[in-house]
C-alpha cells in the first residue's frame, strides 16, 4: 500500500491524520519517548517523533522538497537502507517540512531549528518512516504483528542487519551500548576506539555513528550523513546545526 | 556449596601485603584508563586495576576510630553479612591522599584531580576473592569470581550477582533502568531510577540502591554504590571526597 501521495496531500491541507503514513507508537511507548526527548534533549532521538510532531507542529511549515535536497534525501537513503526496503517511488513519498523548532523548551541558547523531509510507506508488511534532517537519515520501522525485536544485543543487531546495508564486521569491534527503561529500549553502536586525529575531528562512515530505539514492535535508528574517509564531527556533542535547507 | 555455609569455612586473608593473586589483565592499563574517562566509569574501579597490586605507591596510615566506624557501618549496609569478614574493622587499611583521578590539558598541566582517603579490605571468602573500598562518599566492592564462573554481559547475570552479594530485594531492583554498555574486553553499566536515569535531568538518590554501578571482564565483578545518608543534593553537586584522615 503506498499512501506517500494521499499522505502527502492531506498535510498540505490541514492537520494530518499521522497513521496514514508509516505506523503508530502504542502509548506506554509515545509517553516514555516523549521523556526521552525533554531534558537534557538528545540529539540522537530528536527525529523518532518527527512523523508524530513535525507535521502537527503549528510553527513549522509543510512544503515541496526542493531538487537539491530531494537528490540529497534520496542518495543518503539508498546508501543506508537496504534495496528491498525502499519503494521505487521514495521521490515521489518525500514531504518537507520547514522551520522544526528542536529545542522546543528552549535549552539551546540559539534555538536549534531544523528543516526535515520525511516519507511514510509500506514493503511486505513493514511500514516504514524516513525522516532526513541535513545531518542524520532515520528510519522508523514499524513490524507487523509476528514479528517482534528482543531487547538483547543479539536481536537487535540481527534486525539493523536485516534493514541496513552495514558491514558484516561492523559489531565485531563495536561499543554496544543499551538502556533498558520499560517499554523502551535503546542505545548506540559505535567503534570501540576511534584512531588518533587532529581537532577531535574523526575519519569514519555512517554507520559508526548508529543509534537506535525500540519497545519490540517498532524498530528507529538514526545514523549521522558521513562519508568515508572524510575528517567529521561525528560525535553528537560536537555536530554543528543543521542547514538551512528550504 | 551454598552460600550459606560459606562463612564456616571462611577464610580470611591478610590485607594489602599478602601475595598478590593473579590479576586479570585482558585490556591493557592505558586501554582501561582511556575506558573509565570516556565512559565514566567509577573512579574506585581505576584504582582498584591500577594501585591494589602495588602497595609500595601507596601512602598507609591509620584509620582514625570515628571513620573506621563509619566505615564499617556503611560497608555493612550495602554488602550481605555472609560477605563481610566479622573482623573486617581490622582488616581495614587507610590508604592517605590516593590520587584517583587526574586530567590534564594540552600543555600538560593538571586541570582536574581527585585526591581521596580510602579505607580498603582485602579478603577471601570461599573461591571468591574481595575487595571492599570505602571513599566516604560510598562503597565499592570487587569480585574475583572462581574460575569457570564468568558472567555475562546480560542483565539477568548481572542481576543475579547484585542480589547474591548486595543486600537488595525484589523492590529495590523493581521498576529500574538498566543500562549496560559493552565493548570488547570488558563490559559497564548502571542500574538506577527513572529519575536518575542515565540520559536525564540531575537527580539525587533517596536509597543507596537508587543507583548502582558495575563493570566487569567476565573474570570479575565490580559494584560501586553511593551511600546517600545525609545526602540533600543532585549527585553532580556532591562535595568532593573528604579530606579524613
Amino acid at each position: 500500500m503506498r499512501t506517500g501521495i494521499l499522505s502527502a496531500l492531506l498535510a498540505l491541507a490541514s492537520s494530518v491524520p499521522v497513521s496514514l503514513f508509516g505506523g503508530d507508537l502504542r502509548p506506554d511507548s509515545l509517553s516514555e519517548l516523549q521523556i526521552l526527548l525533554e531534558v537534557p534533549p538528545d540529539p540522537r532521538f530528536w527525529d523518532v517523533l518527527g512523523p508524530e510532531r513535525y507535521l502537527r507542529n503549528k510553527s513549522s511549515e509543510i512544503v515541496l522538497v526542493p531538487d537539491p535536497t530531494r537528490i540529497h534525501v534520496l542518495f543518503w537513503a539508498r546508501k543506508v537502507i537496504k534495496p528491498e526496503w525502499l519503494p521505487a517511488d521514495l521521490d515521489q513519498l518525500l514531504v518537507g517540512v520547514r522551520d522544526i523548532n528542536q529545542d522546543e523548551r528552549g535549552h539551546m541558547p540559539e534555538g536549534w531549528v531544523s528543516d526535515s523531509v520525511l516519507a511514510g510507506y509500506e514493503v511486505r508488511g513493514f511500514r516504514f518512516y524516513i525522516i532526513e534532517n541535513g545531518l542524520h537519515l532515520s528510519l522508523r520501522i514499524h513490524f507487523p504483528a509476528d514479528v517482534k525485536i528482543r531487547d538483547d544485543d543479539q536481536s537487535v543487531a540481527n534486525s539493523l542487519m536485516r534493514f541496513l546495508n552495514l558491514p558484516a564486521s561492523v559489531f565485531d569491534a563495536a561499543r554496544f551500548s543499551m538502556t533498558w527503561s520499560s517499554p523502551l529500549f535503546y542505545g548506540s553502536v559505535e567503534p570501540d576506539e576511534f584512531p588518533p586525529s587532529p581537532n577531535g575531528l574523526v575519519s569514519g562512515d555512517w554507520w559508526d555513528s548508529l543509534s537506535f530505539a525500540s519497545d519490540g514492535v517498532f524498530l528507529f535508528v538514526s545514523v549521522r550523513e558521513v562519508r568515508a574517509g572524510v575528517w567529521n564531527n561525528v560525535r553528537p556533542h560536537t555536530q554543528p546545526r543543521p542547514p538551512d535547507r528550504f | 556449596m551454598s552460600v550459606r555455609i560459606l562463612p564456616i569455612l571462611l577464610i580470611v586473608t591478610a590485607v594489602l601485603e599478602a601475595s598478590s593473586p593473579p590479576k586479570p589483565r585482558a585490556l591493557s592499563q592505558d586501554r582501561l584508563e582511556k575506558i573509565a574517562r570516556r565512559d565514566f566509569l567509577p573512579h574506585d574501579f581505576l584504582f582498584v586495576q591500577k594501585y591494589l597490586y602495588k602497595p609500595g605507591e601507596l601512602n598507609r596510615v591509620t584509620i582514625p576510630a570515628s571513620v573506621r566506624r563509619e566505615s564499617i557501618r556503611s560497608i555493612r549496609t550495602v554488602l550481605r553479612d555472609e560477605w563481610v569478614p566479622t573482623d573486617i574493622g581490622r582488616l581495614l587499611v587507610g590508604l592517605k591522599d590516593v590520587n584517583q583521578f587526574e586530567s590534564k590539558d594540552q600543555n600538560g598541566r593538571v586541570i582536574t584531580r581527585l585526591i581521596t582517603d580510602l579505607a580498603v579490605a582485602r579478603y577471601a571468602i570461599g573461591a571468591f576473592r574481595i575487595v571492599v573500598i570505602e571513599n566516604g562518599l560510598g562503597v565499592s566492592v570487587k569480585i574475583d569470581l572462581p574460575p569457570g564462573n564468568p558472567i555475562a554481559n546480560q542483565r539477568g547475570s548481572v542481576k543475579a550477582l547484585l542480589e547474591r552479594f548486595l543486600k537488595l530485594d525484589q523492590s529495590s531492583l523493581g521498576d529500574r533502568v538498566w543500562s549496560i554498555t559493552s565493548r570488547p574486553g570488558l563490559f559497564s553499566g548502571s542500574v538506577k531510577t527513572k529519575a536518575l536515569r542515565p540520559d536525564g535531568p540531575p537527580a539525587y538518590p533517596l536509597h543507596w540502591w537508587d543507583g548502582v554501578d558495575f563493570v566487569s571482564d567476565g573474570s570479575f565483578f565490580f559494584i560501586s554504590v553511593a551511600d546517600v545518608s545525609g545526602v540533600t543534593g543532585p549527585v553532580c553537586c556532591w562535595p568532593y571526597h573528604p579530606d579524613r584522615f
